[in-house]
């Protein structure tokens, strides 16, 4: 089963969450990649996201979306179905899958900076 | 490079041949000449004499020729820092960003490969939280021109201090670290 972020949701991606015209990360994680992966759990296939096409990848989108599928049904589970495909950029896999393994280490990062700022 | 390459080759096929001339000259008595007499202690010091000439030199060009590369990575990424403006990011979704900080990202992404074989791990460490830093700030207010205008300031400072630190990279590849 195969997922392509830019052909089946925008190249131009927004950020955690927003208007439906700003393609946000809630949005893609609510109606594509929550879907897809639990149709691909059901199916016991891996589920194959297409990283390539966009114009880049807004930090807060993929903590929202890969974040959130980790924090909803735990990151091992999610790493053993889900694999990447990326091109554009290869070291983006290592940001996603970095992500899902630790996916409150952004929020509580964000949180730092800003009480340091 | 190529013409390097060729020329190299070229003058180690001469050498190699030499070699062998000077040995079967010896053993089959082709020229009955003294010029081209030569014992074997003469022989296998110059066999010597060539292999470690090449085997040093060619080592010596293998690191020159990686630290060009490096240093050009690193000049490319701090031009590339140095670059981003405004107009990038408040374009639509801040996509003229996104697609800037791509472009860095893969630079960074092939230096950190090898960041630990020039001792250069602890700043290359740094820069990479540094541009986490911006594109984290920018990705908060995606779409939110006011903010990210706002926070202009402080994406300027994290690209300062990357620069400055990109160059610390750039000094100690040069004058090596004490």
């Amino acid at each position: 089963m195969e997922l392509n972020i830019s052909t089946q949701y925008s190249d131009m991606l927004g950020a955690r969450s927003g208007k439906r015209e700003e393609y946000p990360g809630d949005i893609f994680y609510k109606e594509l990649l929550k879907p897809y992966y639990l149709k691909a759990v059901e199916n016991n296939e891996k589920l194959v996201i297409n990283l390539d096409g966009t114009y880049g990848y807004p930090s807060s989108f993929i903590d929202e979306s890969f974040g959130g599928l980790s924090r909803e049904f735990g990151s091992q589970k999610v790493l053993n179905v889900i694999q990447f495909i990326s091109k554009d950029q290869p070291g983006l896999i290592d940001v996603i899958t970095e992500n899902i393994r630790n996916p409150y280490n952004y929020n509580k990062n964000r949180a730092k900076k800003y009480e340091e700022s | 490079m190529k013409n390097h390459k060729i020329v190299n080759n070229i003058f180690n096929i001469v050498l190699v041949a030499l070699l062998l001339f000077l040995i079967l000259n010896n053993t089959f008595g082709f020229y009955d000449d003294s010029f081209y007499e030569a014992n074997l202690v003469q022989i296998i010091t110059l066999a010597i004499a060539y292999f470690f000439t090449y085997y040093f030199t060619q080592i010596k060009l293998d690191v020159r020729e990686k630290k060009r590369v490096l240093n050009e990575y690193i000049s490319e990424l701090d031009k590339k820092i140095n670059e981003i403006n405004i107009n990038m990011i408040t374009s639509q979704n801040s996509k003229d960003f996104m697609d800037h900080m791509r472009s860095i990202e893969n630079i960074l992404y092939l230096i950190e490969k090898i960041k630990d074989e020039y001792n250069i791990t602890e700043n290359i460490d740094y820069i990479k939280n540094e541009l986490n830093e911006i594109k984290s700030i920018v990705s908060d207010h995606i779409g939110n021109n006011e903010e990210l205008t706002f926070s202009l300031q402080t994406i300027k400072r994290h690209i300062n201090l990357t620069s400055a630190k990109l160059k610390e990279v750039l000094f100690y590849l040069v004058f090596e670290k004490k």
